[in-house]
């Protein structure tokens, strides 16, 4: 076998089979077409290394293959700038999980500090970033060729667009819905009972035991769905930002679910019941209502925070169907 | 960072690459296999890399602007190609608009 048949033979092994034939003996003629016009101007049959020559100019068998497929690209130049937006949510969610759960545990004096963050930064960051990046690569590959429909990049509405806001940006809108869900998703596994973190017995300063009272129990389903519900809307705000409606819908829906938990709350107060230990009655009696007058001005707030919630959702809902 | 002349270079392909394909057409209004399609540009100033131009006649032929066939010349098979009918009246249209194209550029450069 000559050099000119173990290159056709590298580039045949790359291309599609069925063209393979074809494609080969279209080349085969042409680099002898170069060969021999070499040849004419020098007056004489090439040496092994020049043919070797004529063959490495030609190009490497992977890019004369290449050269051949219907796609010449990973990523092509109109979704590039939209994969490199992904790219960058993506490192900075892989910074956050990274970080939030160190930061977390350093609070709660689960570790040593110096070790925690030097874990989340050398092997829970790299680690999470590459497959994060590989998933996002993965999807925009898909989307590429077709085989991931993607109508959002089409089928958009200047109207749709987030509020141009000085106070807050785009990027601001993506940072705290990142945090959000970083927030929520912790708060999920802990409530879950998947995420164990020791909070001791409830004591306050060893005087008096806190007691959860059985509204919490009632309320475990319900706040667990609620939370699920913010952590979606904290993902639609990530990943489509420019959905308004969408967004107001499950802002109304996280208002209202916030205004009956609230509701729920206010009609079982107390919350928690205190038992004294080294403490005396009356002394029990007094923080108890010190509590109970903090919760009362703490429900108060949540309801008129979800009340806005709701009128502002509301309204957006309204605006943005118009 | 990218020098004056990369810059150049690639805004040079970047102009040449649809008038190529303008040429291409062109010329294979006349049957020509790959090699003699390269020379005709070649001899009329438009050089033209051969690992860019074969891909290129068929993606044209796979857009039924070419027809090709196999036939033996000089003891070879060679790969001769020819403007498709369709590809005829494409060939008509783009030529339309590289006219008016050079006409509007003529009179801003």
């Amino acid at each position: 076998m000559d050099l000119l048949d173990r290159y056709l033979a590298a580039v045949a092994a790359l291309l599609p089979k069925a063209q393979r034939e074809d494609i080969v003996a279209e080349l085969r003629d042409l680099l002898l077409n170069r060969i021999e016009e070499k040849e004419e101007a020098l007056g004489r049959p090439l040496t092994d290394k020049e043919r070797e020559a004529v063959l490495k100019d030609f190009g490497h068998p992977l890019a004369v293959a290449g050269r051949y497929g219907p796609q010449q690209s990973l990523i092509g130049p109109t979704l590039y700038p939209f994969y490199v937006f992904a790219l960058k949510i993506a490192l900075a969610v892989a910074a956050a999980i990274s970080v939030i759960p160190a930061v977390a545990a350093i609070v709660l004096g689960a570790g040593n500090p110096a070790r925690l963050l030097a874990n989340a930064a050398f092997d829970q960051f790299p680690s999470s970033a590459l497959m994060l990046a590989g998933l996002v690569t993965l999807v925009a590959a898909g989307i590429e060729r077709g085989w991931v429909p993607l109508t959002g990049l089409t089928e958009w509405k200047v109207s749709d667009l987030p509020v141009s806001s000085k106070k807050k940006g785009l990027f601001e809108t993506r940072f705290n819905a990142v945090f959000e869900m970083v927030v929520v998703a912790l708060f999920i596994l802990w409530w879950t009972g998947l995420w164990k973190v020791d909070l001791g017995d409830l004591t306050v300063k060893g005087a008096v035991v806190l007691k959860p009272s059985a509204v919490w129990q009632t309320l475990f389903w319900p706040i667990l769905a609620w939370s699920a519900v913010q952590l979606v809307l904290a993902l639609v705000t990530l990943v489509q930002p420019g959905r308004v409606r969408l967004r107001a819908a499950f802002e109304l829906a996280v208002g209202a679910g916030g205004m009956a938990l609230t509701t729920v709350m206010w009609k079982s107060l107390p919350l928690f019941t205190l038992e004294p230990v080294t403490a005396s009655g009356a002394d029990t009696t007094r923080l108890e209502q010190v509590i109970g007058m903090g919760f009362h001005v703490a429900m108060l707030v949540a309801g008129i925070t979800f009340a806005c919630q709701i009128g502002a959702a509301a309204w957006r809902l309204y605006k943005g169907a118009r | 960072m990218p020098t004056d002349t990369d810059i150049f270079e690639s805004l040079r392909q970047e102009l040449r690459r649809g008038t190529l394909i303008l040429a291409v057409l062109a010329q294979l209004k006349v049957e020509r296999y790959g090699y003699s399609l390269r020379q005709a540009l070649a001899e009329v100033g438009l050089e033209i890399d051969e690992g860019a131009l074969y891909p290129m006649l068929r993606r044209l032929e796979g857009q039924g602007l070419l027809t090709s066939e196999w036939r033996e010349e000089e003891k070879r098979k060679k790969r001769f190609y020819r403007l498709s009918t369709e590809g005829e009246a494409v060939l008509e249209r783009l030529a339309a608009e590289w006219r008016a194209i050079n006409d509007t550029l003529q009179n801003l450069i």
